[in-house]
Parts: structure tokens; sequence; C-alpha cells
């Protein structure tokens, strides 16, 4: 399981896509603390420390699905479309490939947003724990649902366009079903992660649920399939 | 004690059953050659037992594990039929990989051993994407002896590779089966399959027709021989007329001075030699032409 999780974290630092991310992040996370440094006092309800983090924590909420679905759309169903995953799946269990592969995929986010606060907290002397827990709850949310959408739509091609419709539609329809008062768009914002960002602990882990629940599908559904 | 046990195994895709009810053992030490025509069910079936394609009843044990291939999966190796490899990682860094996969650690030693054994030493370093086809199944091959497993399921291992490698392909595999290793190979290469495998099967849609070694299924399905009977080249119209009227009730045919007899049973041989002697015909030669695998096969 350790194998594919290394392999598949390092495969993500390759190509155009991870350093575009990265770059974007990265650069997130400068403009964040230069704005913190700009307003040393609380301005409208929003910390200093807050403020250092801000930036980083948008980009996050905007685009953060559509990150981490332009890089793990295909994370299983490539794997499936070459056949490399009939090496695999006679050498290993089929729970330690996904596990593997998801395991490696967190690893990544972790080590990209991990980098991102580190700069932040070089640069402001502060502690930022917390944003950092949200953001990697609100992207193990979001790396769930690309391995469940990897192993719904067989084509890569496929997943990629469903993937980058739903990253652009669920931040979208959230925030409208957020404000919204009727019922048949209410219960959306239960199911994706922003609703809960604004409540208390242990509230907040509730996309957690969400995500055990979609690993869960998605072993489910590899399991039964042939290859 | 049988390495690889199967009941009734079936697999249907929708409502086709391309697998029906295959009841097989196979020994260690054997090299177990599955035969068949193009969908006869070959692959479907090396793809169950190797936890690519999942059956749809019956029961396998590999391995004396009942059903739970994971368990074992270490100690299996496997070249599937077809196959795509890492284009951007090299040979060693797959085999490196697929090693720690399966749960081993390959050393650098160990994986040059393998890579000279299927005879791509010296392309380690190079990118798979700039192998050639052969390559690709060599290191197929290598991917599966890497972490030295005692059962190996080889997919057509000969199959698109040159001559040559196809020799040194086959030399391996008899190697492997000295060191006690179970081979189970599917091959569309008859000559090869009668050369090198100690026990064949021969599936027909999903079924399998006979199972056994070269000798028993050449006496299950030997209708007839052919007897052939070198004379001398100076016989005679009217020897040739006795020849005819001493063997009435056999088919026979003239080639010269050759005199072909279709016979059933070995038994006859020796009371032809000896009637044709009798008569003072000088025999020079006599060989029997058994059927070979081909014409068994094709005869399914």
């Amino acid at each position: 399981m350790w194998a594919i999780c290394f392999r598949e974290c390092k495969d993500l630092f390759k190509g155009f896509k991870p350093v575009l991310i990265i770059s974007i992040l990265l650069g997130m996370a400068m403009v964040s603390t230069r704005l913190g440094a700009a307003f040393p006092d609380e301005i409208e309800g929003v910390t200093q420390k807050e403020m250092y983090t801000s930036g980083l924590t948008l980009t996050i909420t905007l685009f953060g699905i559509l990150f981490v679905f332009a890089l793990s759309h295909s994370v299983m169903n490539k794997e499936i479309e070459s056949k490399t995953i009939r090496f695999l799946v006679t050498k290993t269990s089929r729970d330690r490939i996904l596990l593997g592969k998801f395991m490696g995929t967190v690893l990544f986010w972790l080590i990209i947003i991990g980098t991102c606060f580190a700069f932040i907290t070089l640069t402001s002397r502060m502690i930022h724990l917390t944003n950092y827990i949200e953001i990697m709850i609100f992207l193990l949310y979001s790396i769930s649902a690309a391995f469940l959408l990897s192993n719904t739509v067989p084509k890569s091609n496929q997943s990629m366009f469903i993937g980058l419709i739903l990253a652009l539609a669920i931040p979208g329809l959230s925030l409208w079903a957020y404000f919204s008062e009727r019922w048949y768009v209410m219960w959306l914002k239960y199911v994706t992660p922003y609703y809960y960002t604004d409540l208390a602990f242990p509230l907040q882990g509730v996309p957690l649920l969400f995500a055990a629940l979609f690993i869960a599908l998605s072993l489910y559904l590899f399991k039964r399939r042939d290859f | 004690m049988p390495v690889i046990e199967t009941e009734k195994l079936s697999k249907s895709f929708s409502r086709n059953e391309v697998v029906s009810s295959i009841s097989l053992k196979v020994e260690k030490g054997e090299i177990f050659g599955f035969l068949g025509r193009n969908g006869a069910g070959k692959t479907t079936f090396v793809n169950m037992l190797t936890g690519i394609t999942l059956p749809t009843s019956g029961r396998m044990l590999l391995l004396n594990n009942n059903n739970d291939i994971d368990q074992i999966k270490h100690r299996v190796g496997v070249l599937p039929d077809y196959s795509t490899f890492y284009d951007h990682l090299s040979a060693k860094d797959h085999l490196k990989y697929f090693c720690k996969v399966s749960g081993k650690t390959a050393t650098t030693s160990k994986i040059e051993e393998v890579l000279r054994a299927v005879g791509l030493i010296g392309h380690e370093k190079k990118k798979v994407g700039k192998f050639s086809f052969g390559m690709k199944k060599k290191l197929g091959i290598a991917q599966a002896l890497i972490h030295d497993p005692e059962l190996l399921f080889l997919d057509e291992p000969t199959s698109g590779v040159d001559a040559e490698s196809a020799i040194h392909i086959q030399r391996l595999i008899l190697e492997l089966q000295k060191n006690g290793k179970t081979i189970f190979m599917t091959s569309h290469n008859l000559d090869e399959v009668e050369r090198i495998c100690t026990r064949i099967a021969i599936m027909k849609e999903g079924h399998i027709q006979s199972t056994g070694t070269m000798k028993e299924l050449k006496k299950k399905y030997q209708t007839r021989s052919r007897m052939q009977v070198k004379l001398s080249s100076h016989i005679r119209k009217e020897q040739k007329e006795n020849i005819k009227n001493l063997l009435f009730s056999y088919s026979i045919e003239w080639k010269d001075s050759m005199l072909l007899v279709d016979v059933m049973a070995e038994e006859e041989i020796p009371t032809i030699v000896h009637a044709l002697s009798k008569e003072g015909i000088d025999i020079y030669a006599v060989h029997v032409h058994e059927p070979s695998l081909q014409e068994i096969f094709l005869s399914q």
C-alpha cells in the first residue's frame, strides 16, 4: 500500500498542472501574508491572524474542488483504461490499491498546503493550525469525491468533463443553497463542505463523514469490477 | 497436493457464459498448457484465477488458500494477456515498484538477475515508452518473476516475440520448472505447448474438452495412425498387386516405393510387417506417423 501511496504522490508532482496549482496557492499565501502585514489591526470582524490565511482559504474555498478534480479525476479510471491496473491487482488487494492511491493524493495535498502554511507561519510568526486542519478537511472531501467520480465514470476524458462541471457547479450551488429558503435547494448545502466550515467543532468535521462515505462507495465499486 | 484447484468455476458477462463450470487440478511442479481457439474463454479463466476478473460462481483454491486470493498474491506471478506499462518509468523502476507492491524489496542484483533471465539486461535504465512490443512482453515476464513466486500464470508468453526470444522464453520456463515452480500457461503456439508442457487442457466454448499429458491426449484422439513402409525401389507391379490383396482389409496408398497403410491400433503394425516379410518383400524402413497436438487440437 505504501509503495502505491508514494508512487501516486510522486506522480502528482509531475507535469504542468501541479506546478500551476502550487504557484497559485503559494502566490495566494504570499498575498495573504502581505494583507496580514498591511492590516495589523482587526477589520470588520476579521482578525489579523485570519487575514494572513484569508487568501489561501478563499482560493481553496472557491477553487479547491477544481484543483483536486483537475489532478485526480482520472486517478483510478486511467489505470483501468491503460490496463496497468492488471499488474497491481495481481500483486496486492484491491483495498490496498485504492487506499494507497487515496493516501498518496492526501499526502500530496498535505505537502502542498503544509508548504503554503509553513511560508505563512514563517512570515506571520503565528501558528495557523486550525486553518490548516479546516482546509485539509475541505480537501479530503474533494479528494474522496474525485475518487468516487473516477470509479464511477469509466473513461478519463469523461471524468475530466464531468469533474470540471461539478467543480464549477458545486461552489455556486452551495452558495445558492446556503442563502435559499426553498426546500428543494436547501438540502444541497448539507451535502457540500461549505456549510460546515462556519460551524463550531465537532460539526466542522462532518465533511469527513462524507469523505468516508465516498471512499467506502469507491471501494465497493472497485472491488466488484472486472479488469 | 494441487496448487491450483477449481470447482465448477464459471464466468458470465451479462447473459453470455464465457467460462462454464470448469473443474481443474494442477499439481506442484507442472507446466500446464491451456489451449483453445480465440474466444474459447482461456484468458477469462486465467483472469479469474489471478484476481483480474471475478468469478460468477464456483470455487477456486490456489496454493491451498481457499477463495481468498489476496492472501497469496505475493506467492503468485502473473503475466496478463494484454497490459501496458507506465511509459515514464524505466524497466528497473517498474521492477522495483511492482516488487514493493507485492510486499517485497528487490535488490539491484535481483533486478539484474531477472532482467538477464528474460534477455533485457542493458535496457534497465531505458524508459519503457521506448520499448518494442517484444521487449514489453519480456518485461511482463520479468515483473511476474521479480518477487520470486511459487506459481506463475503466463498468458501467451511468446506471442509477438521473435523466434530467438521465444526459444529463450521457453528455456526460461523449463528452467523455472526445474527450480520447483509451477507454471500455468496459455499459448497459440501448439509446437511450444507440445514441447514444454507436462499436461495440457483444451478449451472450447467455455468448456474443457480434454485434459491430460500429450501421450494421453494422443491416445484419446488417435483414431488411426499412418504406417509408412519403405520398400525396394525396384518393386514390381505384380508385387504391388499381391500386397493389395494381402492387405485387403486396410486402406493403402502408394507413393512410389513407399507403402502407406492406415492402422487403427498399434498391435496391427507387427502383423503387417510379418505378412509382408512372409511374402518375401524386403522392408527397408517403417515409420508410424502419430497425430500432433495440432491435429488433435484441430479435431476438437
